[in-house]
């Protein structure tokens, strides 16, 4: 049932427009993979290229090792869920439902089965006989996918299903979209320019730039160990903080200065950092992995506060350090007050670094 | 407390009744002068309701020799205009919804150059090349002129009614196992459908009205509006209020039959849009 795809230098020109660069990708069968990224980096065109509303430039999309890069969406065995849903407006729910199993001329009683059985699985059973104007959003919604899945694709293919959700039904959606997948197991392609939705669905995420893929791995990894600037500072709410920090070799190992401060590196980074160890470097650390402190003191980095936002179960602040601006989060009972001085300080084995010219991450 | 809507209401009925009012009273007119008997014509005051119905004068006008011939020929005419004129028209209209291709502007103003020139100003050129062709006094010939004339309205018309049904609709029933042409007829086509029903009212009413071209391209082979033209200005009035009649009724029917599929929206397909 579940197919692996494979692009292979795939490209997407619209005029001048590069909008997929080269991209190489294979998602394993089964595999739950989110397409990550900003506005306009080419998620949507990626998804309609795998299928085949797009005719790609160059390079080849194979579907269960089968080279469909000349076949029409009808033969490559995929299914899709459009953003806008696509839902027919002049057929009711089932019919919509049926629609491809009667392209497909499956029979009669098969049809009026499989409707029935996916229907009950996105609990729409009752609304089979409504027109999509009778429906909420939401209804249109699990509609779009019971078309898609109903037809038990080899690939099903999500262009931001949930982004015209409100945000309470979106939870709910999402989790229910991680149940199904669980259910039916079909490789799943899913854009989203949403991080938690990316976090919480993908079994891998692809994080996507210009038209390319700059970081492909599993949730955890993209958010601890993001590969560039670009992934650490879109990853994460509130994203990665950045210090401008200079790398020192002390003995015993290796130390960064932030400012006056220095900070000793955990002895994992011996041998990493190549053989320059006095230049300057971007440390990245999460606003978790800081701890805050009401004093400044001994061995704290110290910083002054901008801002203090309670959040309910944690307390955001935004501080600067030098130049930089970071955001920490903390305990939201620490009583703190915009311009007083505190202290910082940073998990040692939580930090990244990166390299400021190539803006990729070092180790 | 909801005066301020039953006020807006009481408007809104009242200017629908005025402009009601406005085109019906000159068609009840000549419905009741077509069915009133010769000789209570030209009573004066007229009864309201009127004292006697006769078939006398339709059934002469009708009998009078021509005018069935005529009939027919129009209803021809106007089916042919309208194939052509949506068979070339529709499909035009797609292309310029759907695809960006180069000259597109360029065609969409050429379309309506085409209406700049008076059909007076083309009569001579197109009767001589009409002889010439063996169009001339031919149904066929008729409806080509209709169509040139329906075409760029319905190309215009046609462009806005597919720019209205989405693109996804056609990808998702593309996605769901139907070729290119599958998808416009099982899902662009019937979403279409009431717009191109206004199209085709348009079309037709256009070619049933058309007077000057089917005058001067048919000798024997007249339509209705033209074997009328001639033939009402040599008769008496109620004989004229007939024939008034029989130009309106068929318009009518028309888009009576057709009215179904321009207010069957599916309970809202435009909000989908
Ligand atoms: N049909 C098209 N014609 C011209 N340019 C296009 C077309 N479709 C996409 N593009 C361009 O290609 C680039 C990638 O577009 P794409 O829709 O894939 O982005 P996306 O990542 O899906 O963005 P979003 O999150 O906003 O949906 C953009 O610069 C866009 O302007
Ligand atoms: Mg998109």
């Amino acid at each position: 049932m579940a197919a692996e795809i494979k692009l292979q230098k795939v490209r997407k020109e619209f005029g001048k427009v590069v909008a997929v660069r080269d991209l190489d990708l294979v998602v394993r069968a089964g595999e739950f993979l989110v397409l990550l990224g900003p506005s306009g980096c080419g998620k949507t065109t990626t998804l309609r290229c795998i299928a085949g509303l797009e005719r790609v430039n160059r390079g080849r999309v194979f579907i269960a090792g089968r080279d469909v890069t000349e076949l029409p969406p009808a033969r490559r065995g995929i299914a899709m869920v459009f953003q806008s849903y696509a839902v027919f407006p002049h057929m009711t729910v089932a019919k919509n439902i049926a629609f491809g199993l009667k392209m497909k001329h499956t029979p009669k009683e098969e049809i009026t089965r499989r409707v029935q059985e996916v229907a009950e699985l996105l609990q729409i059973a009752e609304l089979l006989d409504r027109y999509p104007a009778q429906l909420s959003g939401g209804q249109r919604q699990r509609v779009a996918v019971a078309r898609a899945i109903v037809m038990r694709p080899e690939v099903l293919l999500m262009d931001e299903p949930l982004s015209n959700l409100d945000a309470l039904l979106r939870l709910q959606m999402r989790a229910e979209l991680k149940r199904l997948h669980r259910e039916i197991g079909t490789t799943t392609v899913y854009v989203t320019h949403d991080q938690v939705e990316a976090l919480s669905l993908g079994d891998r995420i692809a994080v996507m730039r210009a038209g390319e893929i700059v970081q492909l791995d599993s949730p955890t990894q993209v958010y601890d160990q993001p590969a560039t600037l670009f992934v650490a500072g879109f990853i994460g709410t509130p994203p990665m903080n950045f210090l401008t920090a200079q790398l020192q070799a002390r003995e015993g190992g290796l130390g960064l200065k932030i400012g006056e401060f220095s900070l000793e590196l955990p002895p994992a980074w011996q041998g990493k950092l190549g053989e320059d160890t006095e230049r300057t470097l971007v440390l990245g650390i999460r606003a978790e992995n800081i701890e805050v402190h009401a004093q400044p003191g001994e061995g704290r980095l110290p910083a002054e506060v901008v801002v203090a936002e309670p959040l309910g179960a944690t307390q955001l602040l935004t501080v600067r350090v030098g130049d930089d601006i970071l955001k920490v989060a903390t305990d939201p009972d620490l009583p703190v007050q915009p311009g007083q001085r505190i202290g910082l300080s940073l998990v040692p084995e939580k930090i990244r670094l990166f390299d400021p010219d190539s803006e990729k991450a070092l180790a | 407390m909801n005066f301020r809507v039953l006020r807006r209401q009481t408007w809104l009925y009242l200017g629908a009744s005025l402009a009601a009012f406005w085109v019906l009273v000159p068609i009840v007119f000549t419905a009741l002068a077509a069915f009133t008997p010769k000789q209570d014509f030209y009573l004066w005051p007229k009864p309201v309701v009127p004292r006697r119905f006769s078939l006398d004068t339709m059934r002469f006008f009708l009998n009078t020799h021509g005018v069935l011939n005529s009939l027919l020929n129009s209803v021809w005419v106007a089916l042919m205009t309208l194939g052509l004129t949506l068979g070339v028209g529709a499909p035009a209209g797609y292309a310029m919804a759907r695809f960006l291709f180069r000259g597109r502007e360029a065609f969409r103003l050429g379309i309506l150059v085409t209406r700049m020139f008076p059909t007076a100003l083309l009569a001579i050129p197109i009767t001589v090349n009409f002889i010439r062709w063996g169009l001339y006094d031919t149904l066929l010939g008729v409806a080509l002129i209709h169509t040139a004339m329906a075409l760029p309205f319905a190309v215009i018309i046609t462009t806005g009614i597919f720019l209205g049904v989405s693109k996804e609709l056609e990808e998702a029933a593309m996605t769901l196992g139907c070729s290119r042409l599958g998808a416009f007829a099982r899902v662009a086509l019937p979403l279409a459908l009431p717009g191109l029903a206004a199209a085709a009212m348009f079309t037709f009413v256009i070619s049933w009205n058309e007077v000057f071209a089917a005058t001067i391209l048919t000798v024997q082979n007249r339509t209705l509006p033209a074997q009328v033209l001639t033939m009402l200005r040599v008769s008496p009035l109620y004989f004229r209020f007939a024939g008034g009649f029989f130009m309106i009724m068929p318009a009518l029917l028309f888009m009576f039959f057709i009215r179904r599929y321009l207010f069957h929206m599916w309970g809202g397909a435009t909000a989908e849009r």
